[in-house]
């Protein structure tokens, strides 16, 4: 990494994702005339929206703690037990990641509707029900949705995290220790800082999220007062305001998070192989029965739905022929995003970690997006980037630079960046942060440069946080469109709204068809990476 | 070869002085050793040179090239500045060939000298074969070994080596040592050498440098350490047993046997320092010291006989055992030396 | 991470954020850059938002080129993706308009549009055979293809006489048994806006009391109530005739009423189309208004698996609406309905809360 890349990486980082954010602030403050004007905050005196925040939070905390109770075992049982078929498990838990939100709690309406298999093969022979998952009253039913969607945030930081440190502590307390009891007292507290963030990653995107709660017919929240706000009255001012609440829960919560996590617990260096799976024994058969009911709710049985959809896939080719440029569009640009949120990461994380003031306000400043309704990051992304001036002026190179960003792919790519970089940001931190500094020194003083150095040292031996960081954002991506679908240029459709448009249409051959397609082209990279000879991925 | 100098240097890091206005000359070639307590900020110091730590104040200055003045002039990359980590930090990831090429790599050597070169680097440390081994699968003195070699290979102006034997066991740092003494006399790169080990300094260096608190106590030969140790603390870690206050004149010499070393100093009275070599025993009646026989131990060539006198205890070096309680008498062969108290710097 | 230099580093910033500046000028691919601005006659192309679905906005959009020469570069969005969409964008990016013409598949958020100032009026000659009710009288919009707000019912759970009124809601008859959307987004919320601009806002205000009084269940959309009708979850609610048409088409048990023939009649929500203020290709957007508006587009809408219904006459009606050509047609002032809008929006809001 050359000297210079902390800098341009936060400049980056600063000019994609906080300077919108910085811009809804200034919405909140300003009137439609351009006055400073403090009135869009009145609406907090009243106590309406009061309730508004606290049923979010409901939402939000009950969708993390099901995430955490579905995703922290999945995940240390993935990373550490001798569960079975793991390549298995560890392909489907991704796939809720790669369904828009809307998508999955869709196809468990279909499931559990009362003309659905469920109802009519399982449960009515047997005199129960109809039981109908859209009249899950209220909370629950949301809730459940929300956590099959996001659990695998909190599974794949979870499996990360366990094999992090150094086997060498667990080894240790074994001899102590029953190797559980060893689990819990050495990589499990390495690794709760890996499974702390999945949750507040699952605690920020179910409290933002419009479409679930819709589904289930839940207004009286926050984001669909927001909604409203920009729909009803396209008041911008009013809307900006009303996210004060996300970017303060946001500082609270990573506040609690820093406090609770020291972060000295991220252990240095690692210079063995994983160590030996913890044996599972006669508990095997309950760890399968729960590894095979979580994925059945969220993959299997989605997948199921889509399948039978699209069976006998005859019209599979013109399906895909339907959504080509989308299908090329989604895959580009989840790819770009992904990249690039990484490569600034590395960057900002670098500079995040040398501390000071500017340190410890990026490591905030880096967790914000996450706190952002996408329809306000959106808007905000037209209103900083769509201009013909600036700055008090509106010089010729004003224009030029919104062309060059607004009607292109690099708004799409910017609204993505902007609404993932935490996901990239904090494997990358925790990554890097496990690198003992004096392998670099040592690479510095053997004469290499500083590129050369992060190139040839750092880099092999974070690869695996980076992947995951790069993972977790081009998944992420795929699925997103509440805030490009906004900003989207003509030509650069992507395929989730499509799906959900074609779904509301009954093209069930386009969606399903689509989406096995999506599914296929992240599940199987997955699956053979897995199944490749260890022998040929050496641990570092 | 050219002369490494350090003028004046003081580091803060994290609010705390850990370099307090250090001097040191080594010269072109030396091997100088650092001894000094864990914390003593001689750690700090071979890092100063490497350009990992960037002094307040200070110049450092190698022959003519000025490393530092104190801002960085010279980065750290290119100072031809080899440094053996405390941990070692091999990269785990490379062979063992590839931790030695990787610098080589960086600096353009072609693909035909760095062969050669990683393997002579090996050969000299006796590894010639170990090229396809990993780090993880070579046992603790071969990974301090490869540590060295991989910091020769590069044909460094300046060595540092940080504790490098601190984890290995006695017999593993005896042949250590010997590598490390056989390689710097083929080499003659100017060394610094990092240890809180009197032995490993004494033994490695013709000159020795005490550190203690961040200052630089004294830099000397080990004799002279050990002849004339600057203050209490250097007498102590160059193992000059004999610390006491002591009142007259050369022979005239008196220990005040109820005034403890480590207390303040009596009226008149001053702190010396003598070796166990510079002492005799005598008859009781015919020495200025009398004391008692507080134990003797055998140790091979010779047998230290402990001497209580008031609160003091004299170590003395002697042919025979004594019998314990036996009455006697302690002279010394040349007079002890002077010394300052620890807060006072002499070097 | 130490930094132990410093020199040169100033220097090194500058030159690096130069490098970004000119990677971000560089456009992201050649051909999607070259976008025209504010030359009028010269470009060979327009800008259309379209909240319509690929199936229609793709050979609509060939079909023009093929005509006309003229590229159509077009955003689309369905109400489906519940998101502010098209609308907001729109107003968003009035500081630098990038949108010529506006197809929107309803019509009370362009009125909103037009209140906002993004609009400009236009005149089309393909206009002419349009009902007066169905354009603007200030010229700002031209509605066209319309859906109906109907009651959809499930055939094997309604065996008697369906119901046949916005009002069945509230009849005890049907306590239980009925859904309406979430009357703040989509169709719904205009259709409540209309009835508050028709009946003002006491009898709305009763209307809601009898309807929680009734137990009539609130699904979150259109394509809910048309999914749980359809599925059997629930004998009847009120729909669009779109969302009414795929679930026939899906061969689900459901047939369609349209409410009010004897009184107010059935309201129509006609599509929209409008010109924007500023628009970088204002020729062309004159001539793909002309186009959108000609008959032709309404039998494709017609035909479609939506099956609007054309508001002129002499048009192929869809096939699949029974009772269609008996349809009452509600008369409705738009443009009011539009300024009473965020009024009973926000009115919905708080009797809504905790519901």
């Amino acid at each position: 990494m050359s000297r210079s890349w902390p800098w341009i990486a936060v400049g980056l980082y600063a000019l994609i994702a906080l300077v919108p954010i910085a811009y809804l602030g200034y919405l909140s403050l300003h009137d439609a005339q351009g006055r400073l004007t403090t009135a869009f905050y009145t609406a907090y005196e009243s106590s309406a929206l009061w309730s508004l925040l606290w049923k979010s939070v409901q939402i939000a905390g009950g969708a993390t703690l099901a995430a955490l109770a579905l995703g922290a075992p999945i995940g240390v049982l993935l990373g550490r037990s001798s569960l079975w078929f793991k390549p298995v498990w560890i392909a489907l838990t991704v796939v809720p990641l790669l369904l828009p939100p809307y998508l999955m709690t869709i196809c468990w309406f279909y499931l559990l509707s009362p003309d659905g298999w469920i109802n009519t093969t399982l449960l009515a022979p047997v005199g129960i029900g109809p039981i109908e998952f859209q009249r899950f009253d209220g909370l629950p039913g949301c809730i459940a949705s929300l956590a099959l969607t996001y659990y695998p945030i909190v599974a794949l930081l979870t499996w990360v995290g366990v094999r992090t440190p150094d086997p060498a502590f667990e080894e240790a307390a074994r001899l102590v220790r029953a190797p559980w009891g060893a689990f819990r007292r050495t990589t499990w507290v390495v690794a709760r800082p890996y499974v702390l963030t999945g949750a507040v990653f699952v605690f920020f995107f179910s409290l933002i999220n419009y479409a679930v709660p819709y589904q289930f017919s839940i207004g009286g929240i926050l984001p669909s007062e927001i909604h409203s706000q920009y729909q009803a009255h396209h008041n911008h001012g009013q809307a900006a305001a009303l996210t004060v609440p996300f970017v303060f829960a946001s500082l609270v919560l990573l506040w609690a998070e820093r406090r609770t996590v020291a972060r000295g617990a991220i252990v240095r260096g690692r210079t063995t192989a994983d160590a030996p799976p913890i044996r599972l024994g006669f508990a095997q058969p309950l760890a399968l029965l729960f590894a095979a009911a979580v994925s059945t709710l969220a993959a299997a049985a989605p997948i199921a739905v889509l399948v039978k959809m699209a069976w006998p896939f005859d019209g599979f080719r013109a399906a895909l022929e339907s959504f080509r440029p989308e299908l090329i569009n989604t895959v580009l640009l989840a790819a770009g995003a992904a990249t690039l949120a990484v490569v600034i990461a590395i960057g900002v994380a670098t500079r995040i970690a040398r501390g000071g003031l500017l340190g410890g306000t990026l490591d905030v400043a880096g967790m914000l997006p996450l706190a952002i309704p996408p329809m306000s990051l959106g808007i905000a992304l037209i209103l900083v980037w769509n201009r013909q001036s600036a700055f008090g002026t509106d010089a010729a190179w004003i224009a030029r630079v919104s062309d060059a960003i607004y009607t292109t792919g690099w708004i799409m790519l910017f609204a993505l960046i902007a609404r993932t970089f935490p996901f990239a940001l904090r494997p990358v931190f925790y990554g890097l942060g496990g690198v003992d500094p004096a392998l670099r020194e040592a690479a510095t003083l053997a004469g290499a440069s500083r590129t050369r150095t992060f190139l040839r040292i750092t880099l092999p031996l974070v690869w695996r946080s980076l992947a995951l960081a790069w993972f977790l954002v081009f998944l992420f991506s795929v699925g997103e469109y509440d805030a490009t679908h906004l900003v989207q240029p003509p030509g650069w459709a992507v395929v989730a709204p499509r799906l959900i448009g074609s779904f509301h249409n009954f093209r069930h051959d386009l969606v399903s068809n689509n989406a096995l397609v999506m599914i296929a082209l992240v599940v199987f990279p997955i699956l053979i990476y897995l199944l490749v000879p260890k022998r040929s991925r050496r641990p570092v | 070869m050219n002369p490494l100098e350090l003028d004046r240097v003081t580091v803060r890091l994290g609010g705390r002085t850990v370099l307090d206005d250090v001097s040191l000359s080594v010269g072109a070639g030396e091997l100088l050793p650092i001894l000094g307590p864990s914390g003593c900020g001689k750690t700090t110091l071979l890092r100063v040179v490497a350009g990992l730590v960037r002094p307040k104040r200070g110049r450092v200055t190698l022959g003519e090239r000025v490393f530092n003045d104190p801002r960085p002039r010279v980065p750290a990359h290119e100072r031809g500045v080899a440094m053996v980590f405390q941990q070692l930090a091999l990269w785990p990831h490379l062979t063992v060939a590839r931790n030695l090429s990787f610098g080589l790599e960086a600096r353009k050597v072609p693909e035909a000298e760095r062969t050669t070169r990683v393997a002579d680097a090996l050969a000299s440390v006796d590894l010639a074969g170990f090229e396809a081994r990993r780090p993880d699968e070579l046992s603790g003195g071969e990974r301090q070994r490869v540590a060295l070699a991989r910091a020769l290979v590069a044909n460094p102006d300046v060595l540092l080596l940080d504790e490098p034997l601190s984890s290995v066991d006695a017999m593993l740092r005896d042949e250590l040592l010997s590598v490390i003494r056989t390689v710097h006399r083929r080499l003659g790169v100017t060394t610094l050498y990092v240890t809180h080990d009197r032995d490993e300094a004494m033994a490695l260096g013709r000159r020795v440098a005490v550190m203690t608190d961040g200052r630089l106590v004294q830099v000397d030969a080990p004799e002279a350490l050990h002849r004339r140790p600057a203050n209490r603390f250097v007498a102590r870690v160059s193992g000059v047993q004999n610390v006491f206050f002591a009142v007259g004149e050369d022979d005239a010499m008196r220990p005040v046997p109820d005034a403890d070393p480590d207390g303040p100093a009596p009226n008149g009275a001053r702190l010396v320092a003598i070796g166990g070599h510079d002492l005799e025993l005598a008859d009781a009646d015919d020495a200025p010291i009398e004391g008692e026989v507080e134990a003797s131990v055998f140790r091979g060539d010779h047998v230290v006989v402990i001497v209580r006198t008031g609160v003091l205890r004299l170590e003395v070096r002697d042919a025979a055992r004594r019998d314990v309680g036996e009455r006697i008498g302690v002279r010394w062969l040349r007079p002890p030396v002077p010394i300052g108290s620890d807060s006072e710097v002499n070097a | 991470m130490h930094r132990p230099f410093s020199s040169h580093r100033s220097a090194a910033r500058v030159v690096a954020f130069a490098l970004l500046g000119a990677l971000l000028a560089a456009p992201f691919t050649g051909c999607k850059a070259s976008e025209s601005t504010g030359d009028a006659g010269a470009s060979a192309e327009v800008v259309l938002y379209a909240s319509l679905d690929d199936s229609y906005s793709r050979p609509f959009a060939e079909a023009f080129e093929r005509d006309t020469g003229i590229k159509v570069k077009f955003a689309t969005d369905s109400e489906a993706t519940k998101t502010t969409g098209l609308v907001t964008r729109l107003i968003s990016e009035r500081a630098r308009p990038r949108c010529d013409v506006f197809w929107n598949n309803e019509i009370v958020q362009t009125i909103l549009l037009k209140n906002e100032g993004v609009l400009e009026p236009f005149s089309s000659p393909n206009a002419a055979d349009i009902p007066e009710a169905y354009k603007d009288p200030d010229g700002y919009w031209v509605g066209f293809g319309a859906r109906a707000r109907v009651i959809i019912y499930n055939t094997e759970m309604v065996t008697g006489t369906p119901p046949a009124t916005f009002e069945a809601l509230v009849d005890p008859a049907w306590k239980g048994k009925a859904t309406l959307a979430r009357p703040l987004n989509g169709t719904t919320a205009s259709h409540i806006a209309v009835l508050w601009h028709a009946w003002g806002k006491d009898r709305v205000k009763a209307l809601f009391d009898g309807l929680f009084a009734n137990d009539v269940r609130i699904s979150a959309g259109n394509a809910q109530v048309m999914m749980q009708v359809a599925q059997g979850s629930i004998p009847w609610g009120f729909t669009d005739t779109d969302d009414f048409h795929v679930a026939l088409l899906d061969g689900k048990p459901v047939d369609l009423v349209f409410p009010d023939a004897d009184g107010a009649g059935t309201l129509l929500l006609p599509n929209t189309v409008c010109k924007i203020k500023g628009g970088p290709n204002p020729a062309n957007a004159q001539k793909l208004i002309d186009y959108i508006l000609r008959r032709e587009t309404e039998a494709m809408l017609a035909k479609g698996r939506s099956a609007q219904i054309p508001v002129r006459d002499g048009i192929a009606r869809p096939t699949g609406l029974k009772g269609l050509d008996a349809m009452k047609v509600m008369p409705v002032d738009w443009n009011a309905v539009g300024a009473v809008f965020p009024t009973s929006h926000e009115w919905l809001k708080e009797r809504l809360r905790g519901k």
